[in-house]
């Protein structure tokens, strides 16, 4: 089949065993690849009802037709599972160079099953796969592992690893790659380590059927030439996602001080120009990347390297928590990823945990002696080696705030900054309604990635709620995921304005189907429409209620900067959900109606 | 000798979709791109001849201008 490598890796790992099944052409044909096969593999062979962290569950790793070739960003995988931190749907995006080297072993899809009696590494090389030994691994960081594995082996061989997190099964643990890449959000490292799957190491030789070599060279240079003229590729190059942290904090949208502003007194020395002269030293990119966003970073105050922070981390781990200093930053994300922890609900959670101690809720006693006001960077580092390791507090907000909130009560649910039990990524949505609903109705929680449409509420009018906006939303839902379906980064698409016609006739090449945009929109739809059935078949009662946002968005203005007294009206949040579930085709309760299901071909999907 | 004000992607829908146009000397950026109908706060990054800016540089003779939309974010 041109465009798959053509084998899914079904790895069980309660009795060890391997097995290699051909990558249904229906599949590819009416899901493409990444997520989309993810959410269709995770609704087959997942049961209703499965503990996240219990032997039913399974995580999917896929890649997409793009994945591996010579096509810009063409170094991205999606790990979809059910995730520990939301009992719903997961789905993260790992970049690096995993994805390619899955496809040179000739595995489309990786499926990993079952819990093994002890800890392993997944080995493979081309056909060679076996489960390993990795006693001696447990219990270890990521750096520390991953080197190991590229001393012993080569830099050619990839490696995903899990830390302390994973190992303690923290419901926002990750999985890292390349020093510095990761499968962030939801919990898919948690699952790895329910698994005791350590690390998968990966190599591969082979090559990937095209349908018209010469028009996918062709193409494939088109969309090089499109990035490398690109206006926008030095500022990118230069700063990558940090050439945002001035203007989110000039927008009220830089989230502060667990999110009860979004502008940041310390933002100037937070900010991508700042950083770029004081602490990075090179860029790192990914696969096949002509614009790397990566920014490798030396802290000398603490004698260390890190790839960041990215802005997610900058605006979590930074302002969130009162903290202007950038080396601290870099090294509050160093100590996250070598644990293994997401740093966006990692500096959630802490961000929550600092409120709570401003407000007197907690005390010394809470904080096991620390004093956790915010800026206090020390307290920090403490807070996420304590989160790692599920001691004391950090056992407690190893939870997440929506469960770590619940359990103390008190009104913290009030500032817990959540959405079905993700932590908020990084933008304060007080006023700013078409951003808001991206996050409310985001399908893994309150994450960014799906629909970022704050610059359309600027432009229009940030409390404005009208269909265009939820139409807006809708649109940005369907058209950007496709991405995480193709195997690809939508970066070069959102930060170099790239023509997004310029993948038709890539894709064409590569896969011998034309498909346009419209096509693919359509098909973003359908998987949009999965994943919310997904969520209403693994929780009881789910539906409009959970779509609700943090109530500081609806209830407690900023007392200072640009959105200082600006908050959405509740009835304007319920306005919005109004208007989303009618364009969608849903009930007013939020779930797809059966006539949905029909006109969008999902009835023998979702059966 | 007037300057040249360019515009990134979707930003030219704000000038019948051409990628440039040339401006006198004397006003800030954030005048000239509000002129257009383009909202300044929407604007995340201003670079004038290779150099980041704010949107209230004001534009001197033959000054190359470039006006980056973020129209997807991270
Ligand atoms: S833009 Fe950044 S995330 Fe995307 S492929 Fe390039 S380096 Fe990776």
């Amino acid at each position: 089949m041109n465009g798959y490598a053509g084998r899914i890796l079904r790895v069980n790992l309660t009795n060890g065993t391997f097995t290699k099944e051909p990558t249904p052409a229906a599949l590819a044909r009416d899901f493409i690849g990444g997520r989309g096969f993810g959410i269709y593999l995770l609704l087959k062979e997942v049961p209703q009802g499965a503990d996240p962290l219990g032997p039913e569950n399974k995580i999917f790793i896929s890649s997409g037709p793009i994945s591996g070739m010579l096509i810009p960003g063409g170094g991205k995988c999606d790990w979809t599972t059910k995730a520990p931190l939301t009992g719903g749907y997961a789905s993260a995006s790992m970049g690096g160079h995993f994805t390619a080297e899955m496809r040179y072993a000739g595995l489309d899809s990786i499926i990993l099953e079952g819990v093994s009696p002890k800890p392993v590494t997944l080995f493979i090389d081309d056909d060679k796969i076996e489960l390993r030994d990795a006693s001696d691994l447990w219990g270890k960081n990521t750096f520390m592992v991953e080197k190991q594995f590229k001393d012993k082996l080569g830099e050619e061989y990839q490696i995903a690893v899990i830390g302390p997190g994973g190992e303690n099964m923290v419901p926002y643990a990750c999985v890292n790659h390349d020093y510095g890449r990761q499968a962030g959000r939801g919990g898919v490292g948690a699952v790895m380590g329910s698994k005791k799957l350590k690390a998968i190491v990966l190599h591969g030789t082979k090559s990937i059927p095209v349908a018209d070599p010469a028009a996918y060279r062709k193409a494939g240079m088109a969309l090089y030439k499109a990035c490398k003229e690109a206006d926008g590729l030095k500022q990118w190059t230069s700063y990558g996602t940090t050439q945002v942290v001035s203007w989110c904090d000039e927008v009220g949208a830089l989230p502060t001080r667990n999110f009860s502003a979004g502008s940041f007194e310390g933002a100037s020395t937070l900010s991508g120009p700042y950083m770029r002269e004081h602490i990075v030293i090179t860029d790192k990119g990914c696969f096949g990347c002509p614009c790397p966003c990566g920014k490798y970073s030396r802290m000398k105050k603490y004698n260390s390297n890190v790839e960041g922070p990215e802005y997610e981390t900058i605006g979590l781990c930074g302002s969130n928590l009162g903290i202007a200093d950038i080396e601290s930053v870099a090294q509050a994300n160093l100590l996250c990823d070598d644990l293994g922890i997401d740093t966006i609900s990692a500096g959630n959670a802490i961000g929550w945990a600092m409120e709570c101690y401003e407000k007197g809720i907690f005390t010394k006693k809470d904080t096991d002696g620390l004093d956790l006001k915010f800026g206090n960077v020390e307290a920090v580092f403490t807070m996420i080696e304590k989160i790692a390791r599920r001691e004391g507090l950090g056992a407690l907000l190893s939870e997440g705030v929506k469960r770590a909130s619940k359990k103390v009560g008190q009104g913290t649910e009030k500032f817990a900054i959540h959405v079905k039990g993700m932590e908020q990524s990084g933008y304060a949505t007080h006023n700013a309604t078409a951003m808001l609903l991206s996050y409310m109705t985001c399908d893994v929680g309150a994450h960014h990635n799906r629909a970022w449409a704050i610059t359309y509420d600027l432009q229009v009018g940030r409390e404005l709620v009208v269909p265009e906006k939820v139409a807006r939303v809708i649109w940005l839902q369907n058209f950007r995921p496709m991405f995480d379906v193709l195997g690809g980064c939508r970066l070069q698409w959102v930060e170099l304005n790239i023509d997004r016609d310029l993948y038709v006739p890539a894709l064409e090449a590569i896969t011998g189907i034309h498909r346009s945009w419209e096509d693919l929109e359509m098909v973003g739809a359908r998987i949009w429409n999965l994943t919310r059935l997904y969520w209403a078949r693994e929780n009881e009662g789910f539906g409009r209620s959970w779509d609700l946002p943090p109530a500081r968005f609806y209830e407690d203005a900023p007392k200072s900067g640009p959105t200082k007294g600006q908050i959405t009206k509740f009835e304007d949040v319920n306005k919005l959900l109004d208007i989303y579930y009618e364009q969608r085709g849903w009930t007013s309760n939020g779930l797809p109606t059966p006539a949905t299901i029909e006109s969008l071909g999902l009835k023998a999907v979702f059966a | 000798m007037p300057a040249t004000l360019r515009l990134s992607g979707p930003l030219r829908d704000f000038n019948g979709g051409k990628p440039e146009l040339q401006v006198q000397p004397g006003r800030t950026i954030r005048e000239v791109i509000t002129d257009l109908g383009i909202v300044p706060e929407t604007i995340a990054v201003v670079v004038v001849n290779e150099e980041q800016q704010t949107k209230d540089y004001i534009f001197q003779e033959g000054d190359v201008v470039l006006v980056l939309a973020i129209i997807g974010g991270g």
